[in-house]
């Protein structure tokens, strides 16, 4: 009987009181009369709050317009017309932003081509006979445990080997390939990031000998991508975040990895336009048994990029606190060669702080690379 | 079709909805929606405060709802609905730093059915709901604007019963601390 009585009054306009309390509130109203009045002020409270909920009217094209969503009929028209509109003016807001994104993209493509090019003249070559460009696609791992072939010991024959290899796995591409590329025979030297999932490469024949050039582009699918974004309230005025992502390649490469971080204003719920700062690296290493001998080579990369990013969430066709976005980014490496990325992903949003997200990430970029060979014979060092 | 379905309750609705085939599961998702556009919207519009936003959510959730549906049977659709439309609000809370202030702003009283004092009243809880923390506003329009039971409430919410007893005192304290005068006006009348 400690409940005080305003608690008992609610608790019974609730009705929540036991049948005790109640005759223990009514014994008190029939001899307290600022109890009365105190009951007459929750009774008018009650009443007032839950007559409220039937007096609430939808607006009314809020039905037409979820039913035109999810293509379900209806009798009125009118919503889905409104809807369309409002789905073109977002994909409107996309194509602009797209746009701008292409435009910086494409500056920094331009610079990073120009740049290139001019370290192209820096190798010292004696004649320049031939100068091929092919595409392939590789998107099945080559097996580094493949027995090696019983090859004579030069630089030469090694790379015959290595596309001999090549040859005995993807028959019908390395046919293409030949055909494409028909001066690309005995003396040229593919740096191989064997599990992109697509390659364009350059090829420039420098001479007769053993030297060569391989510009490569590549991109990577990593579907493991993770990020935060800390909503730090750092700004709390200001539409800002900061957004941090690592990203590894899966099942590709032997080891490779990009951290970033951008910095991210958004426009609007959806939009958000920022710049991004980002260190990608990977590395192959591989030894082999040739012809009795142990044999190693390794590639690595490395690329420090600033670019301009832009990322697009859909919360319309997400689920619950999972909503669904698309990044890009286009920018360029500290050597100047272009850089591009897109992320496709779902965020996650467990506090209001904290938001993860997991998705695919694909990656393309240009990059220097040197190949060290270490063999029992004279090694031969491109640094390119 | 619509008048059979009817007939069907919550459970066997999401089942057919999971089940059935496109033109089926389209019916049975108006019939759904019907039954719980009015009570999602009006959480949505008390507890976000603007008509724009609460028409907003609902769409989303109800979207959601129908998405999900479709792939996995929901055995009590109306709680998913509303823990889905409470996210989302939750969400939208988040990203409006400025909330309270919109939502005096935007909104007026939907009454037009009510003696003029109980208008009166609601437009004054209308407009006092914002002084009261989210977790406050949030039990007392699931409680009295919804018409949840408090173990519905505990679910939506993820607390246990007497979390939302205690949330729902207090709100009811706090508005009738904030409209002790009027109240009392009125009770008088």
């Amino acid at each position: 009987m400690s409940t005080p009585n305003s608690q008992l009054i609610h608790l019974y306009l609730d009705g929540e009181l036991s049948t005790n309390l109640e005759r223990h509130l009514f014994d008190e109203l029939a001899s307290n009369e600022e109890l009365r009045r105190q009951f007459g002020s929750e009774l008018a409270l009650h009443k007032a709050a839950t007559a409220d909920m039937a007096t609430i009217v939808p607006p009314e094209n809020l039905r037409a317009s979820v039913f035109s969503i999810l293509d379900i009929p209806t009798v009125s028209e009118t919503p889905e017309a409104i809807t369309a509109i409002a789905h073109t003016s977002r994909f409107l807001t996309f194509g602009a932003v797209a746009l701008f994104s292409m435009i910086i993209g494409g500056a920094a493509v331009w610079l990073g081509l120009s740049y290139n090019n001019s370290n192209i003249g820096q190798i010292q070559t004696p004649e320049i006979k031939t100068i091929q460009s092919f595409a392939s696609a590789s998107p099945i791992m080559i097996s580094p445990s493949s027995p090696p072939e019983a090859v004579p010991k030069s630089a030469h024959l090694y790379s015959k080997s290595f596309h001999k290899n090549i040859a005995q796995q993807y028959p019908t591409l390395f046919d293409e390939i030949k055909r494409q590329a028909p001066e690309i025979s005995n003396n040229e030297l593919i740096a191989h990031e064997p599990n992109t999932a697509i390659e364009i490469q350059t090829s420039v024949l420098l001479n007769d000998s053993e030297q060569s050039y391989s510009h490569i582009q590549s991109s990577s699918v990593a579907p493991n991508m993770f990020s935060v974004v800390e909503d730090n309230g750092l700004l709390p005025d200001v539409p800002f975040y900061l957004q941090t992502q690592r990203i590894s390649s899966f099942g590709g490469i032997r080891s490779g990895s990009a951290y970033t971080v951008s910095a991210m204003y958004e426009l609007d719920s959806e939009n958000s336009l920022g710049v991004e700062f980002s260190n990608d690296n990977f590395s192959y290493s591989t030894t082999r048994l040739l012809n009795g001998d142990i044999q190693s080579y390794n590639i690595s990369v490395q690329a420090v990029a600033l670019g301009a990013a832009y990322r697009l969430e859909i919360p319309s066709i997400g689920m619950e606190d999972f909503v669904p976005y698309l990044q890009s980014f286009a920018g360029a490496t500290v050597h100047g060669l272009p850089v591009a990325r897109t992320a496709l992903g779902m965020t996650w949003t467990p506090d209001s702080r904290v938001t993860l997200s997991g998705g695919i990430d694909a990656t393309v970029f240009s990059f220097f690379c040197f190949l060290d060979f270490t063999t029992n014979f004279p090694p031969v060092i491109f640094i390119i | 079709m619509r008048a059979l379905l009817h007939t069907y309750s919550e459970s066997e609705l999401t089942k057919l909805l999971c089940e059935g085939e496109d033109t089926l599961a389209k019916s049975v998702f108006a019939e759904l929606y019907d039954r719980f556009e009015r009570r999602i919207y009006a959480y949505c519009l008390r507890v976000t405060g603007c008509r724009d936003d609460a028409g907003d959510i609902t769409q989303e959730t109800f979207i959601t709802f129908y998405r999900v549906a479709r792939s996995k049977y929901i055995d009590q659709p109306s709680a998913y609905l509303l823990i889905t439309a409470r996210n989302k609000c939750l969400n939208f809370k988040r990203d409006h730093t400025s909330y309270d202030q919109l939502y005096e702003e935007t909104v007026p009283s939907d009454s037009t059915r009510n003696s003029y004092e109980q208008k009166d009243l609601l437009d004054t809880i209308s407009k006092a709901l914002p002084l009261l923390d989210f977790e406050q506003r949030e039990a007392f329009v699931l409680r009295y604007w919804n018409g949840l039971e408090y173990k519905e409430m505990a679910e939506i919410c993820g607390e246990n019963m007497n979390v939302m007893r205690t949330r729902v005192w207090r709100a009811k304290e706090k508005l009738k601390e904030i409209l002790a005068p009027f109240i009392h006006e009125i009770s008088n009348l």
